[in-house]
């Protein structure tokens, strides 16, 4: 960003994509965009797996985050 | 939120929404921490998404009327001589969405992301600017701290709407008027 000689604003070159997980990432065209993807999915199936895992009455924190989603679309 | 906006009828959908929301929201709270990517701020991501939403509920629509489903271009207790004036409108409309789900979210995730980029560029340049600079450095530093509170209220109220707006789509579809 400021790193070159003539510092510049380059605002849109966060958005570039560039491929991971070195060269077999990049035979695939595996992009930074398609980890998060994945990371992001992992995430949602830990907390619900988690979260479901109790299944006390009087939910835990964990457990109220994991619920809340389906609580408030079948009341 | 699918029961309340499409009806009873609407747990069948819960699944589909609940997946999309997650999705969005994931994506755009993800995006916020250094060093991380969001893939919402690309509109081949949302317009992906839109467009399964968008064949979706045109499936169902015609899955649950059949060709009665064409009868929603045509708005209840319109004259017969507006019809073929409204219909084209009405059809356009229905396309619309097509543009206006993705584009909306792409525009939202890419405009937060920039006003931080650059503020967070005005930081670098007035901090190696001389002594001044270093305190003057602070201001896009508050700036760009009320824009990280600002980006995570956006980020879960784009995911909302998102999902809110496949509800109502859906609704449309099971419901037509």
């Amino acid at each position: 960003m400021a790193a070159g000689a003539e510092p510049t604003i380059d605002a849109l070159g966060q958005f570039k994509l560039h491929t991971v997980l070195g060269p077999l990432g990049a035979s695939v065209n595996f992009t930074q965009s398609n980890l998060i993807m994945l990371i992001g999915g992992a995430l949602m199936i830990l907390l619900l797996w988690f979260g479901m895992k109790p299944r006390a009455v009087i939910p835990g924190r964990l457990q109220a985050v994991a619920e809340l989603p389906t609580n408030s679309s079948t009341t | 939120m699918s029961v309340e906006q499409i009806g009873p009828q609407g747990s069948r959908y819960f699944p589909f929404v609940f997946t999309l929301f997650f999705f969005v929201l994931m994506g755009n709270l993800l995006g916020l921490l250094p060093y991380s990517f969001t893939y919402t701020s690309h509109i081949a991501v949302t317009f992906a998404l839109a467009l399964t939403v968008f064949v979706l509920v045109t499936i169902v629509a015609l899955l649950l009327h059949g060709l009665h489903f064409f009868s929603y271009f045509v708005p209840q207790g319109a004259p017969k001589l507006l019809i073929p004036v409204l219909v084209p409108i009405e059809a356009i409309s229905y396309l619309s969405r097509l543009i206006s789900l993705p584009v909306r979210l792409f525009a939202n995730m890419v405009a937060g992301h920039v006003m931080m980029e650059v503020f967070a560029t005005f930081l670098v340049l007035m901090a190696s600017a001389g002594a001044v600079g270093i305190f003057a450095a602070i201001f896009p530093q508050i700036v760009n701290v009320i824009l990280i509170g600002f980006e995570l209220l956006v980020a879960a109220l784009q995911a909302y709407v998102f999902a809110l707006l496949t509800c109502l789509y859906l609704h449309d579809a099971v419901h037509l008027h």
